[in-house]
C-alpha cells in the first residue's frame, strides 16, 4: 500500500486534513463535466473523510450564496467548481473523461448534500480472503448506510464519527461484512432445521450501537417459554419476560389473521 | 487547421498543456469571468479576451487565479444567454504590471464563442512561434 497522503486545503481556515492510504479512485461531482482522478489517494480510509469535509464545506457555501440571492443552480455550479479546485490543489488529482470504471468510486451530490461511495473491501480469515463490493451512502452530517452490493443487503448504519475512525473501512467495516456474510450462512442453515424443532419463531433486526443485530424469538412448544437468541452466533441469551408473551401472541395472531384473510 | 481538429471534443477537453497546438486568434470578445475566491466569496468580472481559440482564451485579470483553479466564463453578447456558461481550468497565471495574465482551457464541450473564429481574424502566427520557442527550451 502506498504511503502517500491526501490533503485538501480548506478555503477559509487554511487548515489541511490528512490521513494515510493509497488506491485508485474517481470522484464525480454531479453536474461537473469531468471526473477527478487519483492513482494514489483513493482508498476510503484515505479519501472519504477529507472528501466529505471538502464537500460539506462546498455545500455550506452553496447555502450561503443562495441566502445572499444567488440562483440555486448557479450556486451549485460554483460549489462544484470550488470542490474541484480544492481537489486539484492536491497533486495526486487530475482530470479524466467520464465513463471509465474506477476501483473506488465517489459521487458528490451538492444539490442534495450527499456522498455515495462504491468500493471493494476484503477480510482474511484462516488464509482465505473474502471480497465485498459495498456502497456507502448518506447525507452530510446524517447516518450513512452501508450496503453489500452483491447481496443487496444493508450491512450497517453508521454515524459519521465512526467513519472517521482510523482504518474504519479496511478493518471494522470489512470485518462487519464478513460477519454479516457468516450470519447469512447461519441463518440459512437454521431455516433448514427450524421447522423440525421449533413451534414458532420471530426474527428481527435490532439496532444496537449503530449495528443491526439479528435476534430470534423462538418457542419450541405450545404455551412454552420464548427463548431470545443472538442470531449472529445462534446463542441463547435469555427468556422473554412472561408479561411480554401476551403482546407477542397478539402480534403473531394479528399477522396470522392477515395472511388467512388474504 | 492544427492537428487538434482531428480529435474528438471529449479528448480535446483533456489534452495536456504541452500537446495543445490550437490556432489562436487575437479577437477581443467581451466575457464575464466568475468563480469563488479564497475567502469563499463569489467574484464576477467583465473584461475582454486578448486572444481566443476554440478551446481556450487568454485575458488580463485584476486578481490572482491559481493554476488549476476552475472558473466559469460566458461571453457577454446581445445574443448570448446568461445561462450559457462554460467551465474553464486555469492553465497559466502570471503576474504582470497590470494584473495577472491568465490562460484558460475549456472543460465543457459546448461552443462558447458561437462564431467561426477563422472568419473574424487570421491565426496569431507570432503566438504560435513563441509557444514553439518556449517548448523547445523546456
Amino acid at each position: 500500500m502506498s504511503s502517500a497522503q491526501v490533503s485538501f486545503v480548506r478555503g477559509n481556515s487554511g487548515l489541511a486534513e490528512k490521513s494515510a492510504g493509497g488506491g485508485v479512485a474517481g470522484v464525480e461531482i454531479l453536474g461537473f463535466p469531468q471526473i477527478l482522478f487519483t492513482r494514489t489517494s483513493g482508498e476510503p480510509d484515505m479519501l472519504f473523510v477529507p472528501l466529505l469535509d471538502a464537500a460539506r464545506e462546498a455545500f455550506g457555501m452553496i447555502g450561503r450564496l443562495v441566502a445572499h440571492g444567488e440562483k440555486r443552480e448557479a450556486a451549485v455550479m460554483l460549489g462544484g467548481m470550488q470542490l474541484a479546485t480544492a481537489l486539484l490543489q492536491d497533486t495526486s488529482f487530475s482530470l479524466v473523461a467520464r465513463g471509465l470504471p474506477h476501483e473506488n468510486s465517489y459521487t458528490v451530490d451538492l444539490e442534495n448534500g450527499s456522498l455515495l461511495v462504491q468500493t471493494r473491501l476484503f477480510a482474511v480469515v484462516s488464509r482465505r480472503t473474502s471480497f465485498f463490493k459495498v456502497e456507502i451512502v448518506g447525507k452530510f452530517g446524517e447516518i450513512f448506510v452501508v450496503r453489500n452490493l452483491a447481496q443487496n443487503a444493508v450491512i450497517m448504519q453508521v454515524e459519521e464519527e465512526r467513519l472517521r475512525q482510523p482504518k474504519f473501512f479496511s478493518t471494522t467495516l470489512a470485518q462487519e461484512c464478513l460477519r454479516a456474510q457468516i450470519d447469512q450462512e447461519r441463518f440459512g442453515r437454521v431455516e433448514e432445521v427450524s421447522d423440525l424443532h421449533v413451534k414458532q419463531e420471530v426474527r428481527m433486526a435490532v439496532a444496537i450501537s449503530g449495528n443491526k443485530v439479528p435476534v430470534i424469538l423462538r418457542q419450541k412448544e405450545d404455551g412454552g417459554n420464548w427463548d431470545i437468541v443472538d442470531g449472529r452466533r445462534q446463542e441463547w441469551v435469555g427468556t422473554l419476560a412472561p408479561e411480554l408473551e401476551t403482546p407477542l401472541a397478539n402480534l403473531i395472531s394479528s399477522v396470522k389473521e392477515l395472511f388467512e384473510s388474504k | 487547421m492544427a492537428q487538434d481538429s482531428k480529435l474528438r471534443p471529449s479528448e480535446m477537453a483533456l489534452l495536456h498543456l504541452s500537446e495543445r497546438r490550437e490556432e489562436r486568434f487575437k479577437i477581443p470578445f467581451e466575457i464575464e469571468v466568475s468563480g469563488i475566491d479564497r475567502n469563499g466569496r463569489v467574484f464576477r468580472f467583465r473584461l475582454w479576451t486578448r486572444n481566443v481559440s476554440e478551446w481556450g482564451c487568454a485575458f488580463l485579470f485584476p486578481q490572482e487565479l491559481r493554476k488549476d483553479e476552475i472558473i466559469a466564463l460566458r461571453r457577454v453578447d446581445d445574443h448570448a444567454s446568461e445561462d450559457s456558461l462554460a467551465r474553464f481550468q486555469v492553465v497559466r497565471s502570471e503576474r504582470c504590471s497590470d494584473g495577472w495574465q491568465i490562460g484558460v482551457w475549456k472543460m465543457d464541450q459546448d461552443d462558447l464563442w458561437g462564431v467561426e473564429l477563422q472568419g473574424l481574424a487570421k491565426p496569431d502566427e507570432c503566438n504560435i512561434a513563441l509557444r514553439r520557442e518556449g517548448e523547445s527550451k523546456e
